[in-house]
């Protein structure tokens, strides 16, 4: 499927952009995070969440959405 | 022309079976969903005396099936709407009308001036007495049953047939079998069920035709089946009947018809439609509530109060652990209100019920707002809530741009960014979860978006209520939840124009 991929704050400028679309055959969020850090090596330094679909995911989770952001530590408040 | 020309030209009836249609009396108990169309039909038939029975009033959800009424009878006793109605369609019969209860002390008196009774009850307790008596005064018994699109119609107590205590001695279990206010009827099937009743009493008077005697009509009006059931006669429970002869006026209606109080849950009462919460605890007790929806009645003022039931509505009573609801819906049935329901949980969940519902119906609230948010937009926020004068105590949580010194360098501003679908989805949570832990009359949130300066403010949080009790605890569950839970994003610049990214601790 193909993923649209939002990435905030500090990550956006690791991976030196706010958003792309990825080609993904694999099925959970570890196998997404293994893309990811296979193309952005400096991502598996960071401490960062995904979420899909407006909720925080697990590494167990399985990929549904084509919406996915990735989430560097909160800021609000 | 004579008005029985129809009947009177037809071989089977002719004017001597007319004459035995005048001379005829007969009582039909209950005014409602069978009664209506019983009536009618022998009102039209010229049966001479006509007694109808009813201590109900006409409501608005009775017309969907109970022909004999409208909207200028609603309100009006049922068994006087009824004679009214009648009256009009046959002048040369007598009408009797009893806006009463049927009981043990009055049946026998009532049933010795008729010859034949028609049974048009909604209830097991009042059949009971009505077959009971017909056995004791000798009368034979047209009776009916209707359930959902079903019904049965047979004749009891006549030349030696069985009796409605043959066909089912006992009395159901109390709330076994819901009757049409909690289940719903098809309008027609009464309509249909009815006229068979009348069909019957008829054919008992003119002496025609089979008579519906020692066996059950089973009707049902979506697939037209139609079934006769055979039933015997019990020598058994006729004599039971009759040994009470004598005692008959005193028993105790209790006894046989303790309805039970209906108890639902929260869940189930929220998916009614048409319910009129009431709110029968003691005054000035915690938690308040304050609804439009919520009518307050103590249970020591409850019987002053009755005029304030709707009774076209159903009442979901509630207390604090639903006990003393269970009393107020007994209090009710007293007094023949049998539309309540007593709420298995207690204020604390129709509070947060009503809390969730004012929640939804308010829009969306904009929670982010472009730059620093400004002293006098604080202040204007302020101002907005005097008008509401139930709030006794405001809290606000200011969040401001500190100069933290970070390696020899001040942060200068915070240039805040945020993943704002899902962040405003979590400050909706976040405000749905403080309405429902605490009891607030409001709560506004605004987070800026954008550079804020040192010095400004980037969060501003707004919470009123009563009373103050609630408000310094809730001002510190929203902001721990804002930081804890909100994809907000926050660049902290320095004077020098280099930057770092902030994380919440």
């Amino acid at each position: 499927m193909i993923l649209s991929i939002k990435y905030f704050g500090l990550l956006a400028e690791v991976t030196g952009r706010s958003e792309e679309k990825i080609e993904f055959s694999g099925k959970s969020i570890s196998d997404l995070k293994t893309i990811l850090f296979q193309k952005y090596k400096e991502l598996k330094n960071k401490d960062f969440q995904i979420a899909q679909n407006n909720e925080l995911t697990a590494n167990e989770t399985t990929v549904t959405a084509t919406e996915i952001a990735l989430l560097p530590p909160f800021a609000g408040g | 022309m004579n008005r029985y020309n129809r009947h009177i030209i037809l071989p089977e009836i002719g004017q001597e079976g007319q004459d035995k249609l005048s001379k005829s009396k007969v009582l039909v108990i209950g005014a409602g969903g069978l009664g209506c169309p019983v009536l009618q039909y022998l009102t039209a038939a010229g049966i001479g005396t006509i007694g109808i029975i009813d201590f109900d009033a006409v409501s608005e959800s009775n017309l969907q099936r109970q022909i004999l009424f409208g909207s200028s009878t609603l309100g009006i006793n049922k068994a006087i709407a009824a004679k009214a109605r009648l009256e009009d369609l046959n002048n040369t019969i007598l009408i009797k009308a009893y806006p009463e209860k049927l009981t043990h002390k009055n049946a026998l008196t009532i049933f010795q001036n008729y010859d034949i009774i028609v049974d048009g009850t909604d209830n097991f307790s009042t059949r009971y007495i009505v077959n009971d008596a017909s056995i004791l005064t000798n009368k034979p018994l047209v009776y009916a049953g209707i359930y959902k699109f079903e019904g049965q119609v047979s004749v009891f107590n006549y030349k030696k047939g069985p009796s409605y205590r043959c066909l089912f001695p006992k009395q159901p279990e109390n709330g076994s079998i819901p009757n049409c206010s909690e289940i719903g009827v098809l309008g027609v099937l009464p309509g249909i069920i009815g006229t068979l009743q009348a069909n019957e009493v008829i054919k008992l008077i003119l002496e025609i035709g089979k008579i519906l005697s020692g066996k059950v009509l089973y009707y049902n009006s979506l697939n037209h089946q139609i079934n006769f059931i055979k039933v015997n006669r019990s020598e058994k429970e006729i004599q039971k009947v009759m040994e009470t002869k004598t005692i008959f006026e005193t028993l105790d209606e209790e006894i046989n018809c303790e309805i039970p109080i209906k108890v639902i849950s929260i869940q189930d009462a929220i998916n009614k439609k048409n319910i009129q919460w009431i709110d029968v605890r003691d005054t000035n007790i915690n938690p308040e509530i304050n609804h439009s929806e919520v009518l307050q009645i103590p249970l020591n003022n409850l019987e002053q109060n009755l005029n304030k039931i709707e009774v076209d509505k159903e009442q979901i009573l509630f207390c604090q652990a639903g006990i003393k609801s269970k009393k107020a819906a007994s209090i009710l049935q007293n007094h023949q209100i049998y539309t309540s329901f007593s709420l298995k949980n207690g204020a604390y969940e129709v509070l947060e019920y009503f809390n969730k519902k004012i929640m939804r119906d308010k829009k969306p609230k904009n929670v982010f707002k472009v730059g620093a948010i400004s002293t006098d937009f604080i202040a204007n926020s302020i101002a907005k809530h005097q008008v509401k004068t139930g709030i006794g105590a405001h809290n606000i949580f200011l969040g401001q741009v500190r100069a933290d010194e970070i390696n020899n360098k001040v942060v200068a501003a915070i240039d805040y960014t945020a993943h704002e679908e899902m962040a405003n989805l979590k400050f909706h949570e976040i405000r749905e979860a403080t309405f429902t832990k605490f009891d607030l009359s409001c709560m506004h949130i605004y987070h800026s978006l954008g550079k804020v300066n040192s010095g400004e403010i980037c969060l501003f949080v707004f919470v009123s209520s009563k009373r103050r009790k609630e408000v310094f605890p809730a001002i510190e569950f929203i902001v721990e939840e804002i930081k804890a839970k909100v994809p907000v994003f926050g660049k902290e610049i320095f004077e020098d124009e280099t930057h770092q990214w902030k994380v919440n601790k």
